[in-house]
């Protein structure tokens, strides 16, 4: 400590008396001993700073702040000579740490510094280039924890934002930042493409629960054995990717958002991911974020033997599915809205009808059965888990019915990788006995 | 480098056949060994009064009219499985035609519970009407049935109404061709829709009373019959004005305005307590009525939709009918006072880009409510223009923005205004050039104004201020 705080003094200027601030040159940064302090000696502590500022590039000071911003609309401001730092977390066991290296170094000495500021009041880098600079000046700082002052955020010399700050920590700089959970996190982590987890993440988004209202407990997404997978009852999904054969990754579905904003910004070509006691970290050497392990995945549920195998082509498919939810949606109760679905052999078509205002609308799509017979099948879903099935329309679609649900198989090409299996399994709504009346009556059939 | 001939045209005083075109360019061009255009093409005589049949019976070049997308409008032959029994009726509308007709209805219902949105159609010999209405306003669209394709044909106007929602549902699931046919004895009629692959009901609404789902409006419009329209007015032009002056006048609640936007001899106009926007046009010349905001929800939406409308207006209602579309609205006969006429005692040029910049990042960092700005002007040696964004509640919180400014004329003396943020940033946000041209009044207080001349508008904001 000793040895720090003779640093401080050689390299600090001391001044003493708060009025000679306004007489100083405004760049020159000062500092004040003759005060006390709450968190350094009290002999050799500083009690005040003056004129600290420092200068980030413009795309680095904006990526941090939409990092911040997508955790909390808090975040701390860490403040050395070597490094800045934005830093925030959240109640949902987010950890999210920017690193900065200022072009313009802050004159603290061996002091760091750590202020708590509200995001908004960075919100200006939204609306600015990328090229250029921003400069974050501090024309007082008193150093007992718990004060507050202005601070200046001058923006590609275009603007100036004048934003207040909390201070909420003034101690010696340490050798190494303090690296609580992402310091577990031993191994070298491996490398892997954001983009990907962010696309995959992104597929599965409609699967997991929102929340735990509803009893379910599977609110997470994971990735494991080289699939993503997610699921609630009654529906679940999962993708195969080669890409992802050996990455162990999970997270809840509430936090889906945040993390998908931040792989949005974590550098391709260098973002590591490891996985120690419960916690995940991904960094690409400047943006960390550390995050807890997702909770509850359901098994991909198996459904009970087939009785028929069809295919459809997959524009044709996802074509019947947008005309049938479009009778749904505006529906003045959709909660327990039903799709029926109705295999017929004779005309090689998959109906999907559901009850409306004044009677039934029915979609047909044109199909192909493996078998050359197949009997005429009717299965029921609830709308709101058949509303869950995305389909793309670039390939054909496997689909295979079953008495207690249905699965729904598809070979894509992913963003990064050339082929992805998307497996969807959807049950039925259960009846209490087995009946054979359908909402289908075709007039055919009369 | 050899021109490219394929992009020089010879001017010639004759007119250009396609055999004239191509001997033209032969001669100023070396393109090589010469072609005969009639081995490419067949141009043959074309008798303008048999044009269709002729389309059909010779081919142009390679292209057959088979391979040319056809556009359908208006009432087309109903697709029917079943021949139509007594009192049935049946039409089809193509499915761009359909979602034209969900489009227009949607500009008054969407404002509006969707338990109230009924939709009247009227059937009759020559067209369909669709009807959508709430309270003192109403949108329709007419889908013209120029070959006779209402089946069969109706000499007295038949009326039924049924629920907006399921008429967007059916227009999402069709594809081609939507055939409605209507079904059903008096008392217990329905409409069964179908398309390729899809079918549905539309359930329709009961008539105990038999008023035939009469709205006041219709009154109201009839009142109109007699009356002149204006001349053809644009939309864009209109819409652009009105959403200039219609911010102004549908503002928050708590703000002290006329709740009025007017337009007149060629001017739209709104005024609140402390701003005056206007947009003058010689295109808006032919109109002269005043309405409450709330209607602006109706008329910018429906100007979007057409490129045009003629507009008539007496008796308290205004009409704007285009080809396809109607809409109507209840106008007042109030004035707006007129704004203070005063030459500026100076100009100042602000550079607009970084100007808005800085307006842009104070409404998304304190909010457009909570900002107020402060213009501070030093008369000095600089001229220069200091703006301070500052959040209400907190004005430690502060965007600055300084620009040493173009002064034309002589303010002077230094002044600090405070400006209201809101209606400001939505008025500049409509103008284009690279400067602003700020006027600057200093009687009776300081004052600024705002002008911009585009195309055929001239956009005026004025903005009163307090003397620091």
């Amino acid at each position: 400590m000793s040895a720090e705080m003779n640093s401080l003094e050689i390299n600090a200027n001391v001044i003493s008396t708060a009025e000679s601030h306004a007489t100083e040159e405004p760049s020159a940064s000062k500092v004040d001993t003759s005060a006390e302090g709450d968190a350094l000696d009290a002999k050799a502590s500083p009690s005040r700073f003056s004129n600290i500022e420092f200068t980030l590039p413009a795309k680095q000071a904006r990526d941090a702040w939409r990092a911040v911003a997508a955790v909390n609309d808090h975040f701390c401001l860490t403040l050395s000579e070597s490094c800045v730092r934005f830093s925030a977390t959240n109640d949902q066991c987010l950890d999210l740490r920017c690193t900065i290296d200022p072009s313009l170094k802050p004159q603290l000495g061996s002091i760091q510094l750590s202020f708590d500021v509200e995001t908004k009041g960075l919100a200006a880098l939204g609306v600015i280039d990328f090229e250029g600079d921003v400069t974050f000046k501090f024309p007082d700082i008193d150093l007992s924890v718990g004060s507050t002052g202005p601070f200046n955020l001058t923006i590609a010399d275009a603007f100036t934002v004048n934003w207040d700050y909390l201070l909420t920590s003034a101690a010696p700089a340490l050798a190494q930042p303090h690296d609580d959970k992402t310091s577990e996190c031993l191994e070298e982590g491996r490398l892997i493409d954001p983009r990907v987890l962010r696309a995959l993440i992104n597929g599965l988004r409609n699967f997991a629960a929102e929340e735990n209202v509803t009893g379910s407990d599977f609110t997470a997404m994971r990735v494991e054995g080289g699939s993503i997978r997610a699921g609630t009852h009654g529906a679940a999904c999962e993708i195969e990717s080669a890409v992802i054969g050996d990455i162990s990754f999970s997270i809840e579905k509430n936090v889906g958002r945040s993390v998908g904003t931040i792989l949005g910004l974590l550098a391709p070509e260098r973002t590591t991911l490891c996985v120690n006691g419960g916690f995940q970290k991904l960094s690409d050497g400047r943006l960390t974020l550390c995050l807890r392990q997702g909770g509850h995945v359901p098994k991909f549920p198996m459904l009970s033997e087939p009785f028929v195998r069809i295919h459809s082509d997959g524009f044709v498919f996802d074509e019947a599915l947008t005309r049938i939810r479009a009778q749904i949606k505006n529906q003045k109760q959709t909660d327990q809205a039903l799709v029926e679905l109705l295999l017929s052999p004779n005309d090689k078509t998959l109906t999907f009808a559901t009850a409306v205002n004044g009677g039934l609308a029915r979609v047909k799509a044109s199909i192909r059965a493996e078998a050359d017979v197949v009997e005429p099948t009717s299965l029921k879903f609830f709308h709101y888990l058949l509303e869950k099935l995305d389909v793309s329309i670039q390939t054909g679609v496997e689909i295979s019915l079953s008495p207690n649900g249905a699965m729904f198989i598809q070979k894509r090409g992913g963003e990064s990788c050339d082929n992805e299996g998307h497996r969807t399994v959807i049950s039925t709504r259960r009846e209490k006995k087995p009946s054979d009346a359908t909402l289908v009556r075709d007039p055919a059939d009369k | 480098m050899a021109k490219n001939a394929s992009t020089e045209i010879i001017a010639s005083d004759e007119e250009n056949t396609g055999s004239s075109l191509f001997e033209s360019a032969q001669e100023t061009e070396n393109l090589g060994p010469r072609l005969d255009p009639n081995d490419l093409f067949d141009f043959q005589p074309i008798d303008s009064d048999d044009l269709d049949s002729h389309v059909e019976t010779s081919s142009f070049g390679q292209l057959s009219t088979d391979l040319i997308p056809q556009a359908l409008s208006g009432v087309q032959p109903p697709e029917l499985i079943n021949s139509l029994g007594e009192s049935e009726i049946a039409f089809a509308l193509h499915e761009a035609e359909l979602h034209q007709i969900i489009a227009t209805l949607d500009v008054l219902f969407r404002h509006i519970p969707s338990q109230v949105r009924r939709c009247r159609l009227t059937i009759d010999s020559e067209k369909l009407v669709w009807h959508a209405n709430h309270g003192n306003a109403f949108a329709e669209y007419i889908s013209y049935d120029t070959h006779q394709n209402i089946s069969p044909k109706q000499e007295v106007p038949q009326i039924v109404a049924f629920d907006f929602a399921d008429l967007v549902a059916a227009a999402a699931a069709t594809k081609g061709l939507g055939t409605f046919r209507i079904a059903g004895h008096e008392s217990e009629k329905s409409i069964e829709f179908t398309s390729e692959g899809f079918s549905r009901p539309l359930a329709l609404a009961k008539d105990p009373h038999n008023r035939k789902f009469a709205y006041p409006t219709d009154k109201r419009v009839t009142l109109l019959n007699d009356v002149k329209s204006s001349g053809f007015v644009p939309s864009d032009a209109l819409h652009s004005a009105l959403t200039f002056v219609g911010k102004l006048a549908a503002g928050h609640p708590n703000e002290q305005r006329f709740e009025l936007v007017e337009v007149k001899k060629g001017t739209c106009r709104s005024i609140s307590a402390e701003h005056a926007a206007a947009a003058t046009s010689i295109l808006f010349q032919s109109l002269d009525f005043s309405f409450r905001p709330h209607h602006l929800r109706l008329v910018l939406p429906a100007l979007k939709l057409s490129p045009g409308y003629h507009f008539t207006c007496a008796k308290n209602f205004c009409v704007a009918r285009s080809d396809h579309r109607v809409f109507g609205f209840e106008t007042v006969e109030a004035l707006l006072p007129e704004a203070p006429q005063a030459n500026a005692d100076g100009v100042v040029l602000l550079p607009r880009h970084p100007f808005m910049r800085c307006l842009s990042a104070a409404a998304r960092t304190f909010g457009e409510e909570n900002t107020l700005i402060e213009i501070d002007y030093e008369n000095l040696e600089t001229k220069k223009l200091n703006l301070r964004c500052f959040e209400r509640e907190k004005p430690q919180r502060s965007m600055l923005f300084d620009a040493v400014c173009a002064v034309e004329g002589k303010i002077k003396s230094s002044f600090k205004s405070k400006l209201g943020f809101k209606h400001l940033f939505h008025s500049l946000r409509q103008f284009e050039a690279s400067n602003l041209e700020m006027e600057v009044f200093e009687r009776k207080g300081i004052g600024v104004r705002f002008t911009e001349k585009q195309a055929e508008i001239e956009y005026t904001f004025l903005c009163a201020g307090d003397k620091q």
